[in-house]
Formats: structure tokens, sequence, C-alpha cells
């Protein structure tokens, strides 16, 4: 199967700072993939890579089939592309961004965005710098789907938006996306709005993916338990924990693919285990990314671990 | 196209907005003047201060804006090629700049203005030549915001020729003196320079700003360009650097106090008097001891008896407006088209220029104003035109001045000078010659050759005549005949950089000697600055320059020159011309050796970091042609970060995979 976009082996570097080292990533047609990450993990310039507009120091990125550094017009024109910022000439107004957008994309359907923005109540005469930030992400969401893009890649959509404008926007996005079968890579830290619409996520953390896999899946594979044991007691150090989390009385465990060798172990010397939860998308992501967080406390890689899955 | 129009209106409306009012305003008001009319530089020349910065901050804005707003991704990520965006874009603002460029002339031609309606088209070229300074500088401006570089580097980059033109006025002049020259010439140039710019400016844009890659084959061409600015704007810095020299070294010259001593001495104009004061100057330190009104300047002789010239027989030469802050009318041959442009200044001090021919047309390319006196002149201008041989005078307090010819017996040849310009002597000489009383001063006198001898022309009276022959012996003695009667310079020795002399007696007894070396403060950092110059600019430019016979100053070999005594110490001499070609060579022998080895540096450094293919020589080899500013453009491009490689990523350091999908 073709996949719609595709990280190879993606190296890039700024200066002595290695932002991506080997990211592989596959994403098939008709999925909408959120791309997870702390700040400064690099999902900007994975996006920006695989639009053209940075070049890999290795690796390859394709969109479509087509390589991201050749890019043609016809290539760029089957790709929408929402930049981080929601970037759009403040200067210009709402129908004059319109027109700049159908005198520069041949594909731009003037009628959809139109009624996008009746529906969006967003008016024609005002000045893009006059709309809110809700109305300014809306507006740059509409120019790109208005070229019915078969990739839509968006980069940060929800940054700066508050939680209404990016319910809205969210919304919007949903309301477009129905049933056209576009396949959507979105970067997001806010992992409420992913769950809302993400088919499948990836965590990019040290420059690589932690994490790539189905939501539904992940549910169904991680849990979250407490653990508890008389006295001072250390972490249990098992390969199914993800995050051992110190709480009063023990430890929050996060755990990954469960089996009752695992529950045995861990409850041997005895110690209690709680029943299970199914813990949220954010504290999976904390579990993976928050090992250097002062709140938290997790596990060192150990190698079994790593392979965990395969 | 259209809609691209439609995202730039908004840069564009501002650009013509300013551009227009301050543009027209110019060449309506009173500050036209400034533009070219004025040929010394006692003002920075709009030229530079409104069409260069304009053209540079625009040029820059357009290549940087889109950056600067965060838009570049959002505004060619779209179904066209970059280039299609990228040349449309630049047209509508090209056009803008042609439109800032044109339009003031053109209302200037529709509006009417009478000094202007006798030839606009033959004077206006020059002017509408210089406004293409600006197409050139918004060239350079986009470059500029194009290079692959940080932020302020690139800033740096683009603000160094304007700073230039600030810091050195001689430039502006430099400009003004090349569009004099050949406005076509000039105009061609900087069409040239604006393609030549933006071509490399899409060239930088299309290479990226990606600062973390080795730099590709398409920043040839802004790098090539980059050097060769390099060069050039050193070459400029470098002769700044030598006028600056060369303005100490002249105004300090050997003169005889009237008790007979010797000393170097120095002319101080006092501009508030409108006199010039003679100080004698420690010749250790150029320090002035004391005003000496009696000192004399003496004259330079090589002692081959050929030729004597003294100060005093000098002829004025046409700066004469130099040090003057305003003076009523100035008058300007301009060669090319044969038409006299003059500038006028009322008592409100307000300018105006007025252009004149000949009544029924241009004069010839060889005609010759006549330079005045120190003095205010009456208002009346005098060309002779030796193509045949007529006299022209222009009265300007005629209500419709016009040039009407004199009648003279002979062929004007060419102008001597005038009462002023001579010696009393002389003029005593001529007045008892030609009978007229001792009482009648002849302040409006002109002397010019002719085709039979020497004439005379009186401006006032309108009348010419022929000089007696025996008289003109005592001219000629002035200009080129016997050894002189008293003590006179002459050099001893052909160092250019330490000019040595002596002044001798007639009977050719040592009576002073004295070699000049930087002094003062200012000559010390002018010198050093030199010194430095020229190892930093492109070793080229020695053998270009020596090439072109328009870029050297003649050089005393032997026979001297007519303009030694105001070039006696002008290091200009350094560089160029035929005498210092030996000397310049062998100073340029260890520059080479330096560039050599810096060179061989250079190609170990770029294996160090892994540079591959061509780049190994063709850095090395921008160095020996282009000297050291090619070596940094190396270090700024070929950095270490650039070529760091993923390989030197550890396989250790790059975490797996902790979960994925099973499905």
């Amino acid at each position: 199967m073709q996949h719609s976009i595709e990280f190879h082996e993606v190296y890039r570097h700024f200066d002595q700072h290695a932002v991506l080292r080997g990211l592989n990533l596959a994403i098939p047609p008709g999925q909408i993939y959120a791309l997870l990450g702390r700040n400064g993990t690099g999902k900007t310039t994975a996006i920006r890579i695989l639009m053209g507009r940075l070049a890999p120091h290795h690796g390859t990125t394709r969109v479509l089939g087509h390589d991201s550094t050749t890019f043609g017009p016809s290539e760029r024109a089957a790709i929408g592309y929402v930049t981080e910022g929601h970037a759009l000439y403040k200067e210009l107004s709402v129908a004059q961004t319109l027109s700049f957008e159908a005198g520069t994309r041949p594909g731009f359907h003037r009628k959809f965005a139109e009624d996008a923005l009746g529906r969006m109540g967003i008016g024609r005469r005002k000045a893009v710098w006059q709309l809110s930030r809700g109305q300014h992400a809306q507006l740059s969401l509409i120019v790109t789907l208005a070229s019915v893009p078969q990739v839509l890649v968006l980069d940060d959509p929800a940054m700066g938006l508050d939680v209404v404008v990016r319910r809205e926007f969210l919304d919007a996005m949903i309301d477009f996306l129905a049933d056209k079968g576009t396949t959507v890579l979105f970067s997001s830290h806010i992992l409420t709005d992913v769950e809302r619409i993400a088919d499948r996520i990836g965590i990019l953390h040290s420059g690589r993916l932690r994490l790539d896999a189905p939501l539904e899946e992940l549910k169904s594979r991680v849990q979250t338990r407490m653990w508890t044991r008389s006295g001072a007691a250390a972490a249990p150090m098992e390969p199914e924990i993800l995050r051992a989390r110190q709480v009063s009385g023990g430890y929050e465990l996060t755990l990954l693919d469960v089996t009752s060798a695992t529950v045995d172990r861990l409850t041997q010397t005895g110690a209690r285990l709680s029943d299970a939860w199914t813990p949220s998308l954010e504290d999976l992501f904390l579990a993976l990314t928050a090992d250097d967080s002062p709140v938290g406390w997790s596990l060192p890689l150990s190698p079994p671990l790593l392979h965990q899955g395969r | 196209m259209r809609a691209l129009l439609i995202k730039e209106s908004g840069l564009l409306l501002l650009f013509l907005a300013v551009g227009l009012t301050v543009c027209t305003s110019l060449v309506f008001g009173q500050g036209y003047r400034d533009t070219f009319v004025t040929p010394e530089n006692r003002y920075f020349s709009e030229l530079s201060l409104v069409w260069g910065l304009l053209g540079l901050l625009y040029g820059w804005i357009v290549g940087a804006i889109e950056g600067m707003r965060g838009a570049e991704d959002y505004l060619y990520h779209r179904p066209l090629s970059a280039a299609r965006i990228h040349w449309y874009r630049l047209a509508w603002h090209v056009l803008a700049v042609l439109a800032v460029m044109f339009l003031p002339f053109v209302a200037l031609y529709v509006v009417g203005s009478s000094p202007f309606e006798a030839s606009f088209w033959e004077m206006g070229g020059p002017k509408l030549a210089g406004s293409s300074w600006m197409l050139a500088s918004f060239g350079v401006g986009f470059l500029g915001a194009n290079l692959p570089l940080h932020f302020a580097w690139r800033l740096a980059l683009t603000a160094f020729p304007f700073t230039l033109w600030v810091l050195g006025p001689d430039m502006d002049r430099g400009i003004k003196q090349e569009i004099a020259s050949s406005a076509t010439l000039f105009f061609s140039k900087n069409w040239f320079v604006a393609g030549i710019t933006l071509l490399a400016g899409w060239h930088a844009f299309v290479a990226g700003s990606d600062r973390d890659r080795p730099i590709g084959p398409m920043l040839v061409l802004p790098i090539a360009l980059l050097l060769v600015a390099t060069g050039w704007s050193s070459h400029l810095l470098l002769n700044l650097a030598a006028e600056e020299l060369a303005k100490s070294s002249r105004a300090v010259y050997l003169g005889q106090s009237q008790d007979g001593s010797i000393h170097p001495v120095r002319r101080v104009y006092d501009t508030d008097r409108n006199e010039s004061r003679m100080y004698q100057l420690d010749p250790k330190s150029h320090a002035r001891l004391i005003e000496d009104p009696s000192l004399r300047r003496l004259g330079q002789w090589d002692g081959t008896g050929s030729r004597i010239r003294t100060a005093s027989a000098r002829r004025v030469s046409s700066s004469f407006l130099e040090a003057s802050p305003l003076w009523h009318l100035e008058a300007f041959a301009h060669a090319p088209t044969g038409f006299m442009r003059h500038y006028l200044v009322s008592k409100d001090q307000r300018g105006s220029v007025v252009v004149l021919g000949r009544p029924e047309g241009a004069f010839s390319a060889q005609a010759e104003l006549l330079a005045k006196a120190r003095e205010p002149w009456d208002a009346t201008t005098v060309v002779g035109d030796p193509s045949d041989g007529t006299i022209w005078l222009c009265d300007w307090n005629d209500p419709k001045p016009a040039y009407q010819q004199v009648d003279s017996v002979d062929r004007f040849v060419r102008w001597i000078g005038m009462y002023g310009s001579f010696e009393d002597r002389v003029i005593q000489s001529l007045r008892e010659e030609l009978g007229q009383s001792s009482a009648e001063v002849p302040t409006t006198w002109a002397f010019f050759q002719t085709d039979q001898g020497f004439g005379w022309l009186d401006v006032r009276q309108r009348r010419t005549g022929t000089i007696p022959p025996e008289t003109v012996a005592w001219i000629q003695d002035e200009f080129a005949l016997t050894p002189p009667s008293g003590p006179f310079v002459s050099r001893t020795n052909r160092s250019l950089l330490f000019p040595a002399y002596e002044v001798r007696d007639p009977q050719g007894n040592v009576l002073y000697r004295y070699a000049w070396e930087p002094r003062t403060r200012t000559e010390q950092v002018a010198y050093a600055g030199q010194l430095a110059l020229s190892w930093w600019r492109s070793p080229l430019v020695a053998p270009i320059a020596f090439a072109n016979p328009n870029s050297m100053v003649a050089v005393p070999d032997g026979e001297p020159n007519p303009v030694l005594p105001d070039a006696w110490l002008s290091p200009r001499s350094l560089p160029h011309g035929v005498v210092s070609w030996t000397a310049w060579s062998l100073w340029s022998l260890p520059a080479w050796g330096f560039l050599v080895g810096l060179a061989l540096v250079t190609r170990r450094y770029l294996t160090g970091l892994g540079a591959q293919g061509p780049r190994l020589w063709l850095w090395p080899v921008a160095i020996l042609a282009f000297g050291i500013p090619a070596a940094l453009a190396m270090r700024l491009f070929e950095t270490r970060r650039a070529y760091r490689s993923p390989a030197l990523l550890r396989p250790e350091e790059v975490p797996p995979m902790w979960i994925r999908s099973v499905g």
C-alpha cells in the first residue's frame, strides 16, 4: 500500500543541536494522524521538511509518493498546508484574501470558501487583522481546504487559541473533513484535541518517534494502577512499567501490555496493586516524555522495554 | 499577476506615496539643486540620501518582509512555481521603483519649468541617469535581504554600501562625476547592477536561508557578487584614505618667510573673513607655530631648466567655489551635449538652474568656460569655442540672458587666464604696453591664446585685442621659461610613500631639506588605513587599475607634471601610475605570498570539514583572486555546523521506539 505521507530515516540538526534523529513514519490514506511532542522536539522541523521548505541532512520524506525536495506546482496543489500561527496577510480584507487565494491557486473553490465563511459568521469586508484569533484560524483553514487537498498538514493549529476558539476550530475541521477521505497530519501538544479527532498518534521525543499507534489500541494496551507496600519502598522495576510516579502511600504505575505474570511479579513481595484504569492521553504523554520533569519520576530507559510491542 | 498585486498593494502604495512625495519635492523644490548641479560636495546630495537610501531600504524590505512576518511558507506553498511567484512579485516592486524614478521628471516636463524649456532632454538625461541609482540600490538591498546568513549579517552587509556613501562624501562626488562624464554609461551600469543583483537575489532565495547546510551551487552568483562588491568598496575606502592623506599633504608646502628662512607652511582659509592665513608649521609634528603673512610659497623645479611653475602663476581652476559657502553664479560646461548649465543663487538663497547653448544650438565639445577670479565677478560668463574660434558672453543681469558672440580678430584657441591669476608685474607690464593708466583697475580682463599668438578680452567692454608680441614673453616667462631667480624646491628621492625635497638657491646650494611623513593623528590613521586596505582589497585591483588609464594619477618621472604642485605628495600615486607600477609590483609580492599561504590553509580547513569536489579548489582560487574578503566569505559560509553529519550521531545516542502498534 502506498502511504500518503512517509518519513524515512530523517535526520536534521541545527548547529550542534540534533532535532530529528532517524524519524520514521508512514501514514496511510485517509488517516488523521496527530504528531505530539513537547516544545522544541522537532514537530515543526519535521513538517517543514515534509513540505519541502527545509532540507533534511539525511533521509527522505514523501507525500503521495513524491519526494518533498522536488515538489512542483502539481504536488503542492494536492497538499494543503496550514502553517504555524495560521499565516495570512493581515493587511488584506477577507474578500481580498479569497481573491489572492483564487488567483494563486488554480483549483481554489471560491464558492466553498464563501459558504464556509458564511457558516462561520466571518464578514468578508473585515480586514484580517480585525478578525478574532478564532476567526483568523478558521479563515486560514477554510482557504486551505478550499483547494480540496488530498493531504492536509497542519502545524500546531491550536497554538495560541483559547479553549472555546480551539473547539470552534476543531469543529470546523471535523465538519469540513467529514467523509472526504483526506489524509491529515497535524502537530499539537493539546491532547484533549487529539483525542477528539485523531485516528492515530505519534509522540516525538529526543528526535524520533517514541510512540506510533492508533488511539484505541493504546487504550487497550496501556493501563494505570496504584502500587502500595507497607513501609518505605523503592519503586518497582519491571519492563512493563512505563512510568512510576510517587504519590501518597505508593506509586502510580503506567503499564504497557500487562499480563498476569506482570501482576504476579508486582504483588509477590506483599505489595498491593489496585484495579486498572485507562490513563488519559495526557497521562500517557507524560509517562513517555516527562523523564526530566521535576514533578514526576520515570524509569530510566531499559533495553527490554525499548522493544516492547515490536 | 493580479492576485499578487493585491497582496503587495499595501507595501507598493506606501512606497509610491513616500517615494513620489520625496522625489517630486526634490525635483520641484529647492533641494533639487543639490542633486546634480552643485559639483562641489558641500552638501550630501539627495542622490545618495534619497535615491540610494530609498532604493536600498525598499529592496531590503521587499526581500526580507515575507521572512520577517513568517509568511514564506504560506506564500510559496502554492500550485505555482516559486520562481513565478517571486518574479511576479518582484516585477510589481520594480515597476514601483521605476515610477518613483521617472514620474517626477515627467511631471516636471508636463507642468513646465522655464529653465528646462530650452533643452530638457539634453540636460534631463544626466538626472534621469542619476535616478537609476535607486534601481541599483533596490537590487543591492534585495540581494542583501536574501543572503543565506543570520539576520544581523544580512542587515550589516546591506547597510555596508550605504555606510560607505555616508562616511565617504568623495564617493558621492565620484558618482556625480561619473554621471557627468557619461550619463548613458552610468544609466546602463545601474541597470546592469540591478539586473545582476536581482538575479543573484533570486539564486540566494532559491538556495534558501538554511544555514545548517553547505552552500549549494545556487549561491555561487551571490557570493561572487559579494566578493566583487567587497573588493569594490574596499577600493573606494582605499581611495578615501588616500584622499585624506593627499588632502593633508597638499595643505603642507614649503615657503619662504620675509627674513629668508624656509619653513613647512600651511595655508588656512578663513571662510568668515574670506581670506587665507599662512602659518609656519613645526616640521616634526606639523603643528601650527606662528601666523606669518609674509610667507611665500616656493615653486618647484626639477633642475633640468625646462620649466618652473610658481603658485602665483597658477591658473585658477574651475573649483573656485572651494571653501566658499555661497556664490551667486556658477556655470558648468557639459561637454557631451555642448550646453552650459548655470547654477544661480538668488539673495534669498533659492537655487535654480538655467541651461544655455549658443543661439543656434550647442557649443562644441571642446568649448571652454573661462574660470573666474577669487572675487565675485560681474554676473557674466564667458565661453570660448575653439571649434570655430569664437568667444561668447552671457550677461546675467539681462532679463533674458543668452550667449552673444564677441568680435575677435584672431581665432580663439584656449584661455590662459585672467587678472588675478597673474602676478602684478605681468599685469603692470601689460597695462603699460596697452597704454592704460595705472589708476584703471582691469579686473575684467581675460587672456587667451589665438591661432596667431595671444589676445585679451575686456569682459566689461566686450572688446578683444591682440597682445603685442613683445609682451608675450612676460606671459610665457611665467609658464615655461628660465631657471628660477630665487630659491626653488626639487625632489630628491623617488619614494612614493615618503617623498623628500630640498630647497636650493639658484646657484644650486642646498638651503633646506624636508621629507614628508604622516605626522598628525589623521595622517597616521589615513596612512595606516591605506596600508591595511591595500592588503585587504583584491589583488586583481592593481592590474585592473594599471590597465585603466582613467584611474591613474600621473606621477612625475623626469618631466615635471603640470599638476605636480598640487599632487607632489599625493599617495594616490601608490597604487596607480606607470612609475608606481614597479614599486607596486614589489609591494604586492608579500601580499601575494600571504594569500598563497591563506589559500593553502583554507584548503586544509575545508578538507578537515569534509568538503568535497570543486569547493576544495574554488575557495582557494577565490582567495587568490579576491584576497582576504574571499577568506572571510569562505569562513562565513563554510561552517562546521553546515558540515555536521548525521553520521556523527552515535547509534547509542539515538533513542529507539518505545511503543509501536501491533495492529
